[in-house]
């Protein structure tokens, strides 16, 4: 009862804070911004946060953090809207969205795809925020308790769900995810900082970013397979007569989204979590869990849900760490602590302690901010599936110089754009030959983190791979990986896959 | 932040602004600056430098009548930006601002496309800060005293975490190991955050990490500050010990951050430059802002940071050499 009413006092200052007409305002901004960047593709949170640091300047920092996270997790509806319509990933947390999201636009069924998106957004966004209210410090403790050999674990196991990702051939998504972890090797070695495959060109030494990588694979590559079928002009947006999804779609995408969402917490508080990784995660386990997984890549609604829940709870949850413990998990809420530590304040254990105004008020935006966003998005899908009308010569020359402008922006480097325009290609003649790009991708992100966690789980060990079945979190996880791979080499699984590639 | 900040930090800015529109009425403007000012910072945006970089921008801006641009340039350890600045024409329009690795990357990467002793005028060094002798709590080990008499007892067996292969926090922790004959096994993490949350979870049980990511931990009891690497106490935690007082004498370890202009512009701008740029770090919003991250202003002279530069190089060098660190 005492907790409840504390929780109930801490949620009331948060309202008293965050309603305030200027952080309002600043939400507002935030969230417009958000979606602006998360619709244009490549331009991504980090790029617009960093661009927007010297303004936060002249903002209080509760105001300033309330606009900075709204950019954030505003970005993560955005992202969905081009990954849906023209198959290009606003953001890298959207790039599984692509892959039902799409076929569900191709479909007619543009508008219920969005709609899907936003509502499961709205639901992760709510409820993580909560999760932080409720049990902030407590949650963050868990991301303690994981070491390397538990991060090598998870990254095993997600490595075999990649498998599960593809719809058509099984050798050709294992070829893919290692074609992904090879193009994950370019770059600096972590452990003894030598240089790999980089031909000593400057641009190699951190590696290829996994940025320019979706935009080519998914989105150029697209834009070159529908110039070659030439498809009638507008003909992505086929709309049928109804903007709003049916019945059907919110029965299959209610457990999809909490499942989504659940996952999107546990792994967006882990360092190096994010918001993409949960997604492609959520994407695996629904495949897994449908009846009729078939249905997958064909337009599965749950395919949207599902991620769209991930990476939105993925994305708030990662403020966990980063209020509580002072500890960044991933490069934006570094920079977030960046635009702290400018206005004097130092995040760490004690910030809740010590700035009840800021923690709590900056809980209770986010939750204003996923409301405003659904309000913000809903009545835009109308628009933006209309948009998709527009005659392909406007359409796409228009896709190519946002892609170019925002992946420039990445680093404000040239040769960005040079890998996206490599990767493009690449994906094009991968589509070709029937090799699908999404499990490339999650092998180029969990393929370096795999390594540089296993030499490390080996360094502490002193070499004794014992280390990885003495701990319990990641002889739990290699469990439950290897009856993943049994259960996918089971020759009935196999034998329906290969089925329905010959259909 | 009450109305009166706000007003006085939006001036500098639109005066600034004011002065771009305005310039080509002006008759008698002078040569330096005549365009907006880039100061490229080769790290991220809101990385250590980066915080530095920004208000000093703002600052110069007012100052010099014209924007001074922070200008993110990350990518190879600092390498790409760095080679911007060193190719960038010597008039003063473009600024280089960046950490004390400048003067370890010579010694790591032996096929530079810059020089960076001769390629460069040093400016100033704006700030100086420690890094933090950290140990998990659960260690027994209370001083450096113990922390060497533990590793002493059992060589190979303590750990110590890094921000990354051949970065201040790994190179400190080579010196310390040479000058004190102990032997701690090296295990890297991307970047400094990472490093001490597996400090927080036990995986390691040591580390030299730089003072703003560790502080918090310390003053919240997760870890155990054994010392300071600089070559005086830290001001943020005075009761603490330098390394060098707490057993290891001569040992010193500072980061820094400084400011360069490309080699051969011109001696007025320099010191122009660097009058204004050490009024900014002295400044009370700057030293403030510093202090937070347990740094302190410096300003050293364009000679002074020229001398260090040439010594630091020398002594990674040999470092590197000796304790067969490589990075290309």
């Amino acid at each position: 009862m005492d907790l409840l009413t504390a929780l109930l006092g801490n949620l009331a200052q948060g309202f008293v804070v965050a309603m305030t007409p200027v952080n309002l305002g600043l939400c507002l901004v935030g969230c417009l911004l958000g979606t602006l960047v998360g619709v244009l593709p490549g331009i991504g949170p980090t790029a617009t946060i960093a661009m927007l640091m010297p303004i936060t300047f002249y903002l209080e920092p509760t105001g300033a953090l309330i606009m900075l996270a709204g950019v954030f997790y505003g970005s993560q509806y955005g992202g969905s809207t081009t990954a849906i319509l023209v198959n290009l990933p606003g953001e890298s947390s959207s790039v599984v969205t692509c892959i039902d999201g799409h076929a569900m636009a191709r479909q007619g069924r543009a508008g219920a795809a969005l709609a899907i998106a936003a509502l499961a957004s709205l639901f992760a966004g709510t409820v993580t925020t909560l999760a932080i209210a409720i049990g902030g410090p407590a949650i963050a403790s868990v991301a303690l308790l994981f070491q390397s050999p538990d991060y090598v674990a998870v990254m095993v196991l997600g490595l075999v769900a990649a498998i599960v990702l593809a719809h058509g051939s099984l050798v050709k998504a294992m070829a893919m995810i290692v074609l992904g972890v090879f193009v994950g090797l370019i770059g600096t070695d972590v452990t003894t900082g030598e240089q790999r495959f980089t031909f000593g060109i400057d641009d190699l030494f951190d590696g290829v970013g996994f940025v320019p990588v979706a935009m080519g694979l998914f989105g150029l590559s697209e834009i070159m397979l529908n110039l070659e079928s030439r498809a009638q002009d507008g003909g992505l947006a086929r709309l049928r007569d109804r903007l709003w999804p049916s019945r059907d779609d919110f029965r299959r995408a209610t457990p999809a989204t909490v499942r989504g969402t659940l996952l999107g917490i546990v792994m967006g508080i882990l360092p190096g979590g994010g918001s993409t990784i949960p997604s492609f995660a959520s994407y695996s386990m629904e495949k897994k869990l449908a009846r009729d997984p078939l249905r997958f890549g064909q337009g599965a609604v749950e395919g949207v849900a599902g991620p769209e829940a991930a990476n939105n709870a993925g994305a708030q949850a990662g403020f966990i760490p980063m209020l509580a413990l002072g500890i960044p998990p991933n490069a934006i809420m570094a920079l977030l602590v960046g635009a702290l530590m400018i206005h004097g304040i130092q995040p760490g254990p004690q910030i809740i302690a010590r700035q009840p105004e800021l923690f709590w008020g900056l809980v209770v935006s986010m939750w204003i901010g996923n409301l405003m966003l659904v309000v913000l998005n809903l009545p835009l899908i109308g628009l933006w599936v209309r948009l998709l009308q527009m005659p392909y010569r406007y359409l796409y020359p228009a896709i190519i110089v946002f892609c170019c402008v925002g992946v420039y922006s990445l680093r404000n480097s040239m040769m960005e754009v040079v890998f996206m325009a490599v990767a493009g290609v690449a994906g094009y003649v991968l589509r070709k030959l029937g090799c699908e790009p999404a499990p490339l991708l999650l092998g180029l992100i969990l393929g370096p983190m795999l390594e540089e966690n296993f030499r490390r789980s080996l360094s502490v060990s002193g070499g004794d791979y014992m280390i990885f079945l003495q701990r319990p979190i990641s002889a739990t996880l290699l469990a439950a990986a290897v009856l993943l791979l049994a259960f996918v080499l089971l020759p009935g699984v196999r034998h329906q896959r290969e089925r329905l590639r010959d259909d | 932040m009450p109305i009166q900040t706000l007003v006085a930090g939006a001036l500098p800015a639109i005066v600034a602004a004011l002065a771009i529109f305005l310039q080509p009425v002006c008759a008698a403007q002078p040569v330096w600056p005549s365009k907006p000012v880039r100061l490229i910072v080769p790290q991220s945006s809101g990385g250590s430098t980066d915080l530095v970089a920004r208000p000093l921008a703002q600052q110069l801006s007012a100052a010099l009548g014209q924007t001074v641009l922070v200008d993110n340039r990350p990518g190879a350890g600092s390498v790409i930006g760095t080679e911007i600045v060193a190719r960038a024409a010597p008039d003063g329009h473009t600024l280089l601002a960046i950490a004390a690795s400048f003067t370890a990357t010579p010694a790591l990467h032996p096929k530079l496309s810059f020089d960076s002793e001769r390629d460069f005028a040093p400016i100033t060094v704006l700030s100086a800060f420690p890094n933090l002798l950290v140990v998990h709590p659960s260690l027994p080990v209370k001083s450096v005293q113990d922390l060497l008499a533990l590793a002493r007892a059992k060589p190979g067996m303590l750990n110590y975490g890094t921000s990354g292969a051949a970065t201040g926090t790994h190179m400190s922790m080579e010196r310390f190991m040479q000058m004190t004959g102990t032997r701690l096994v090296h295990v890297p993490y991307k970047g400094g955050a990472p490093s001490v949350q597996a400090l927080v979870a036990n995986e390691v049980q040591v580390n030299m990490a730089t003072i703003s990511t560790a502080l918090p931990q310390v003053r919240a009891g997760r870890l155990r500050a054994l010392a300071s690497t600089g070559a005086r106490r830290s001001t943020v935690l005075p009761e603490l010990p330098t390394v060098a007082e707490a057993g290891v004498p001569g040992f010193e370890y500072a980061s820094w951050t400084g400011l360069l202009a490309p080699a051969r512009t011109p001696r007025p701008v320099i010191d122009r430059l660097h009058a204004e740029a050490v009024r900014a770090v002295n400044s009370p919003d700057l030293k403030a802002l510093l202090a937070i991250e347990g740094a302190e202003p410096v300003g050293s002279t364009p000679a002074q940071f020229a001398a260090q530069i040439r010594l630091e190089i020398v002594r990674w060098t040999q470092l590197v050499k000796a304790a067969g660190i490589r990075a290309d």
